[in-house]
Order: structure tokens, then sequence, then C-alpha cells
């Protein structure tokens, strides 16, 4: 029985990453100025970057997994960052309100894009697409360019706001509870309800799920109002972390999700994938951009692309080889 | 459940990398104090050319000091890029870091944060006046703006209409040096009609540049208020073939803009001088690291330096005209410094 869960773990994608991610560590805390690396300072900073990243790469991943793509995180994230602290600061809503009105935007954004590939038979790629050139504009619009912040003299909830991007509770940022809750929801709603189910099966095959009598539409509301709920949540986060809304913000950040979700199984083509391997994935993506700094003492940001790429590339190969090589052991 | 397995040893990783933020600062291992180097970072608002002779005079600074300098430069203009760079040497326990800050309202209680924790900060380039940084040195963007708006005068006598480019003309460089180039003008017949943002996208500023010459036949002069606008309206200006009517006037000397220059196909540019900034940066954070005094640091600098520090603590290294006339002195003075051409 043990033997068999140890198994069927060393069989997973996942686990490829995990490995990688623990090698990247290592190394980086053995060199000269590695030793810091594993500090505490360091750790809060890291854990809260990648829960950050996590956040909407859980998103991301469970629309690849339905078979679809959402290229509007990003400018949704600066975008949602914008509305949230125009409500606070500038139309003096409270912080309860603004949020729920941020995440109940962001869900509908999600529902629309579900009913425009749906009922048009559009692409995912193009309906995302143009939101995200629109979001990008729009908070633009609204603020004429110019960033809004949230100090006690722009709302009376300005420290409870400024509390979610930078507190800590018994040191761990606050960020890291949060993505720790969604991961764990949208793990129990993925993997133990009928929704989750139909989620992955309109993944493997989208004519064998509607000849089923599955409905797609209701599934693809699902995928697409969870993936920019979360964005919204994420650009709630952002807003904090950087103490005010930013109009422009977030921009590529699509990229970033895609990539943690990929790089530790979400197949592009769907169906596969779990949504904890795309915190993995962000894991090991902020792992390698705060090691640079630790390892590369000059023009270290002239290294990030060669080395995510590389890194990237390697874990997939890798990946393949795992898969390979235990099909031929089966 | 067929993924439990991962799950159970993915969360134990995280629980165990969280843990590891319980430990408070002794996990640090007691230095060698007596031997160690001071280390200096500087970082940057991002990745353009205009920061090479930063580097040069921030190399030149560490070696007469014999301190360790580096800089970094976030790939984007991004706050929470440079939030996230900022937190990686606080990490590392630097001694000293020099900002250019993306945004004041992120990064000023960062920076905050870095002074309660004995890390001496200064900003250059831009300041977050908000914070408690000990200096500001760099260009006092309503003076240069005010620069440029005298250069204007001579090169438009009669007056006549002008139209700016810069990236974001509600970012507090470009909103001061707009605000100078108007109080130079001010009483003459010069109009700065208008100002066109491009995001910091050189394609784009070209083609707010097209844009005007199409649409404005009486434009007399294009202003470039950020590094990469003053190329970008050169190769509009000679692609249109209308250098005759319009007198181009641009900040900062890029490679590019000093190949225009020395062509003449640009009127003149107001240059900062980011040499300084990597050089002042350096000596000021070792003088306040060594003597453990900012007022002593501060004094000792300024009778140093010849640069003299404003209420506070501001510390301004001014800007040069440079035309098709000056330019090869200008270059070889900064090859005596050890700038190829920049």
């Amino acid at each position: 029985m043990v033997q068999q869960w140890i198994a069927r773990t060393l069989r997973t994608r996942e686990f490829g990453v995990v490995v990688v991610l623990i090698l990247l560590v290592l190394f980086i805390s053995s060199t000269e100025k590695g030793e810091a690396f594993l500090g505490p300072i360091s750790l809060q900073n890291l854990s809260r970057q990648i829960a950050l990243l996590g956040v909407f790469a859980i998103g991301e991943a469970v629309v690849i997994i339905a078979g679809g793509i959402d290229l509007s995180v990003g400018t949704l994230i600066g975008f949602t960052g914008v509305l949230c602290t125009y409500l606070l600061a500038r139309a003096g809503w409270s912080l309860g309100a603004s949020v729920l009105a941020v995440l109940a935007f962001s869900a509908g954004v999600g529902v629309i894009h579900a009913l425009l590939i749906n009922r048009f038979r559009l692409l995912p790629f193009i309906v995302t697409l143009g939101s995200l050139f629109i979001f990008l504009s729009v908070g633009q619009l609204m603020t004429n360019n110019v960033p809004i912040p949230v100090s006690p003299q722009d709302s009376p909830y300005s420290e409870a706001f400024q509390f979610l991007g930078n507190g800590k509770i018994w040191n761990i940022p606050v960020p890291v509870y949060i993505m720790l809750g969604v991961l764990i929801a949208v793990s129990v709603l993925m993997h133990f309800t009928v929704v989750g189910r139909h989620i992955y099966a309109l993944g493997n095959n989208e004519e064998a799920t509607r000849l089923s009598g599955i409905s797609v539409l209701r599934t693809q509301m699902i995928a697409y109002g969870l993936c920019s709920l979360l964005a919204g949540l994420a650009g709630i986060l952002y807003a904090s972390y950087q103490r005010q809304g930013i109009p422009g913000s977030g921009l590529s950040y699509e990229l970033k999700a895609i990539a943690a979700a990929v790089v530790s199984g979400c197949s592009l083509s769907g169906g596969q994938g779990t949504v904890i391997g795309a915190v993995i994935g962000a894991g090991l993506l902020n792992v390698i951009l705060s090691g640079i700094s630790f390892v590369i003492q000059q023009g270290a940001s002239n290294w990030e692309g060669t080395v995510v790429g590389t890194i990237l590339l390697v874990t997939a190969v890798l990946n393949r080889l795992q898969q390979q090589w235990l099909s031929r052991k089966r | 459940m067929r993924n439990s397995g991962i799950y159970i040893v993915a969360l134990a990783a995280l629980v165990l990398m969280t843990a590891g933020c319980g430990k408070k600062e002794q996990a640090s291992a007691p230095s060698t104090t007596g031997e160690k180097k001071v280390r200096i970072v500087l970082i940057t608002n991002g990745n353009s050319p205009f920061w090479d002779p930063m580097e040069v005079g921030m190399r030149k600074a560490a070696e007469e000091l014999g301190c360790e300098a580096i800089s970094r430069r976030p790939t984007t203009d991004s706050p929470a890029l440079q939030r996230q760079i900022i937190e990686e040497y606080q990490a590392q326990k630097v001694d000293g870091i020099g900002i250019s800050v993306i945004e004041s309202d992120t990064i000023g209680p960062v920076i905050d944060e870095l002074m309660n924790s004995g890390i001496k900060v200064i900003t250059f380039d831009s300041d977050a006046a908000n914070s408690k940084r000990i200096a500001y040195i760099g260009t006092n963007n309503f003076e240069a703006g005010k620069a440029a708006g005298e250069a204007a005068k001579k090169l438009l006598p009669e007056g006549g209409k002008v139209f700016g480019f810069v990236g974001n003309q509600n970012a507090p460089n470009a909103r001061e040096r707009i605000a100078g180039f108007k109080e130079a003008i001010k009483g003459t017949n010069i109009v700065l009609v208008d100002v066109f943002d491009d995001n910091k996208d050189p394609a784009k500023a070209r083609a707010n540049v097209e844009n005007v010459l199409q649409a404005h036949k009486d434009v007399k002069m294009l202003l470039g208020l950020f590094s990469y606008d003053g190329p970008q309206i050169a190769a509009a200006v000679k692609e249109a073939g209308v250098r005759d009517k319009v007198k181009i006037l641009c900040f900062d000397a890029e490679p590019e803009t000093i190949n225009h220059l020395k062509r003449g196909e640009i009127d003149a540019t107001v240059v900062q001088k980011p040499y300084e900034f990597g050089y002042r940066s350096v000596q000021l954070l070792y003088k306040i690291i060594t003597l453990g005094d900012v007022d002593k640091a501060l004094k000792e600098f300024e009778a140093e330096s010849g640069y003299k520090v404003a209420p506070g603590n501001v510390i301004d290294t001014g800007v040069e005209i440079i035309t098709p006339q000056n330019i090869n002195d200008y270059l070889k003075r900064l090859e005596d410094l050890g700038i190829k051409s920049s």
C-alpha cells in the first residue's frame, strides 16, 4: 500500500519539478552569497512572491485543464487593482464592499469570456486577447494614466488594505494564507466534485462531453469565471503590495501564469495537470528569479530570461523523458 | 485521489519553507566584521543605455574607495518588480542601497523598512521624498526643463509651435521637465501645443512623431523628453524629409542621439550626468556607512565633491546643453572618464 503510494507519487509529472526545485535551492544556497537565501527575510519575500503568482496561476491552470487559455489575466490584474483602489480612495467605499465588488466584477468577466467562446464559437485565444487590450486601456482611461495611492488620508481602510499584500501573521506573509486557502478550495473542486470531473472531461474531449449530456457552457463559465475571479483577487493583492493601483501594470503576467501551469504538467491541449502543479511551477519560477540576485553579482537582470527559459526547457525535457521511461516500464 | 501523493509532498515542502520564516534574525552566521568589505548596490529604474556611464562611475568610486559596488537594472519599469529586487538585497544584508525610484508610493515604505533594518539608503535620479532616505543625488528636472526652454529660445528666436514626446507625461520627472520648459518660454512666441505619451515604447514614440508631422504642417520644433524619444524624432523627421523646417531638441545622450548630433540631425540635447549619479552615490553611501554619522558624511561629501547639499538633503548634479558644435569636446571628456559613447 505504502509502496504503491510512493510509486504513484514518483510517477507524477509534478514530482520531477519538485526535484528540480530542490536541486536549485541547494545550488543557490551553496554559492558564496547564497547563505542568506534560506534566511528568514529571503524566505518571507520568496513565499510572498510565490503566493502572489500562485493565486492566479491556479486560475490559469483550471482554464488550461478545461482545454482553453486566458491571456487577459495580466491586464485584468492591473485593472482590478485600479478598480479596487478607485473604489476605496476615490469613491469612499469600505474595504469589504470594494473587495466584493472587484471579485464579482472579475467573475463576471470570466462568464462573459465563456459566453463569447461558446455562443459565437470563438477561439479562447482571440476572446481573451481582446480583453487583454481593453483592460490595459480602460485602466488608463479611468485614471488618466496616474496611479491611485491608498494612504490614510485617501481612505479610512488604508491600513487594512495594505495589510492584505504586506502584512504578516506569525511571520508568514498574508498572501501565503490566501493562496493556500485558494489552493485547497480549488483542489477540492477539481478532484472531489462533479464540476471538477466535468472540467477534466471538457479538456479531454469537448464533443464527447457534449454528447454525454454535460453542459459545456456551464462548465466553461465555471472555469473561466474562476480564472478571472482569481485574477481579480491577485489584482487586489498586487495593488496592496504596490500600495497603489497602477494602470498598465500586470502586463505579461499571463505568460508567467501559463509557464507556471505548463511546466509541471498542465497540457495546453487540455485534460491534464493539477492546480497544485501550478503552485509548484510558481515556486520554480520565483526561486529562479530570486536566486539570480544571489548567484549573479553583476548584470543579473539581463540573465533572467536566459536562465528562466533554459530551466523551463530542461524541466520540460526531463518531464517527457520521465513519462517515456515510465510508460516503457509498464 | 490519484494525485494525493504529490499534494502531501508539496504541502510538506511548503510547510518546511514557511516554517523557516518563523526563525528570527539570529539565523545569519556572525561574520568576520573586521575583514568585511562594504557592500553597496545601486538599483536603476529600468534597463536603458542611459545607465552605462552610471555603472562606470560606480565602479570607479568603488575602486578608489576599496569597497564592493554592484548595479542591478530591472528588466521593466514595474514598481512590484523593483520592490522584489530591493527585498532580495535586503535579504543579503548589504550595507547600502541606492535606488532610482520607479514609484515613490510603492518604494517609499520599502525604503523606510530598509532604514529600520540598518541598511543605509539614498535615492538617485528619481527621488522618494516621502521616505526616510538619507539623501537624493540627481538632476533637478524643473531646472533641466528650464535649460531646455532656454535652448529652444535660441533655436526659435521667432517663436512657433512645439510638440513634446514622452513616456508618460504624468510621471514626476516628465511633469517637472514640462513645467520648467513652460516657465522658460513664458513671454515668448514659442507655444508648447501638446505632449504625446508613448508608454516607453520607442515604436509608439516614432508613430506619434509621424502623426504630428502629418497633422501639423506648421510645427517648428519637436521636443523629446525621455532618452529614447530623441532618436525616434530624428528618424521620423529624416524620413518625412522636413529637416529644414523643424528643429529637434531632446534629452539625454543615447548612442543614437550622439550619432544624430554628429551629423547635425538633432539641434541640441540636454544631458544629465549619469556618471556622477553612480560615482557620487557610492562615494556618499560609503561615507555614511563608514563614518556612521550622516551630518558629518554630508559635510565631508560637500567639501570633496563641490556639490551643494540643499534642504531635504537634495544634491543637484546639473545639466549641460550639447549641440553639433560642442559634441566632440563632450565625447572627449567622456572618454577621459572611461565612457565609450553614450
